[in-house]
């Protein structure tokens, strides 16, 4: 093999991986904020689900109904994806992503986990798309509310479980040319 | 060095990094010992000090002592100079005692890496922990809370059997319809 079609075979290799990785964690960002659009741009519809903080089993074709019908049940998601493990084999991939997930529920309570998705993917004529998932849960911990540590010290942006959430305006802004933040809090 | 080749570089260093977590979480002595270069040093402290492929004998062997083990990577620093290039890995980590506590620690990797024959290994990983911190005992967990496959730490965890179907072309359980 000469060293021109090595090279191509490693960058090839190297825009797969970065480009699944941008998928796990758009579709991370997509579940924790409830964006139905962007969850099923991210899945072959056929897809068979299992998101185990989520609670959902079953085929992409529903999943982002699922999460659209719950939404009062969770006040708070957030995903924090850590090592991501991708084997790339031909059009199908193979990616194990370490998981801690910090859910706030109806009853504010706090909700920890560390887990991994194995995700089985696919490369289509749009890209790469999630053809399934598994996750596995390793460490369940509850962690319990204090009513102190809670107390709100100063004034923060409040996420939100919609795309009404501050990210979503950040990334407009920039894809319009406008300026961000537009609220008068840039300190430049 | 272009642009594209030190990228390439820091990604082949990163995830040296996490194949590192993945082997030590499932206890796969052959994969941890093939991180290191054969005469790669390991440095946890009193745990166990000396070369990388002992390190991973001992580290199988310790099996039995959690339920469960999990080797957070998060923040990575890597400079490449060559054929070394030094990283640091900041690391959560967090393991289920047999007795139903957690306990968890922030730490950090202080790797130097070698490429030999175009392969980057570790030529020396020191582990130093940052944070030590025990769980309160009242926070206990809620199993079945959550629709989830069983873990492992071994080979029998479900994310064998995706890589293998994966390299295969075989049918995965939770692949789409048509491979059920």
């Amino acid at each position: 093999m000469s060293e021109t079609t090595t090279r191509s075979v490693e960058q090839q290799r190297l825009l797969d991986e970065v480009s699944i990785r941008r998928l796990l964690h758009r579709l991370a960002r997509s579940t924790d904020r409830a964006d139905l659009g962007a969850i099923a741009a991210a899945c072959d519809p056929a897809a068979i689900i299992h998101d185990g903080p989520l609670g959902y089993s079953g085929v992409a074709q529903h999943f982002g109904a699922w999460i659209d019908e719950r939404r009062d049940a969770v006040d708070a998601m957030a995903t924090h994806l850590t090592n991501v493990t991708i084997e790339v084999h031909d059009d199908r991939a193979a990616a194990e992503s370490y998981a801690i997930t910090i859910e706030l529920d109806a009853g504010q309570r706090v909700h920890w986990r560390s887990g991994r998705y194995l995700d089985l993917l696919h490369r289509t004529g749009g890209g790469w798309r999630l053809a399934g998932r598994e996750y596995v849960l390793d460490i369940d911990l509850p962690v319990p509310t204090d009513p102190v540590a809670v107390t709100p010290i100063g004034t923060y942006v409040e996420g939100v479980r919609t795309t009404e959430d501050a990210s979503f305006g950040l990334f407009a802004a920039i894809a319009n040319g406008l300026p961000w933040p537009d609220d008068g809090a840039d300190p430049a | 060095m272009s642009d594209l080749a030190r990228i390439a570089d820091e990604e082949a260093i990163t995830r040296i990094a996490h194949q590192y977590s993945r082997a030590a979480d499932r206890c796969d002595q052959a994969a941890l010992a093939g991180v290191y270069h054969p005469d790669g040093i390991d440095d946890h402290g009193s745990h166990f000090s000396g070369l990388g492929s002992d390190f991973a004998a001992w580290a199988a062997s310790q099996r039995e002592m959690f339920v469960a083990g999990v080797h957070h990577v998060t923040t990575v620093r890597v400079d490449v100079v060559g054929n070394t290039a030094a990283a640091e890995s900041a690391t959560f980590g967090l393991v289920r005692l047999r007795s139903g506590r957690v306990s968890w620690s922030s730490g950090r990797y202080l790797d130097r890496l070698e490429r030999r024959d175009g392969v980057w290994k570790l030529a020396y990983r020191r582990f130093v922990r940052d944070i030590p911190l025990p769980m309160p005992v009242h926070a206990q967990p809620e199993p079945d809370r959550v629709p989830a496959s069983a873990t492992s730490r071994s080979p029998a965890d479900p994310s064998y059997a995706l890589f293998a179907a994966a390299r295969d072309g075989s049918a995965w359980p939770c692949g789409e319809r048509g491979e059920q």
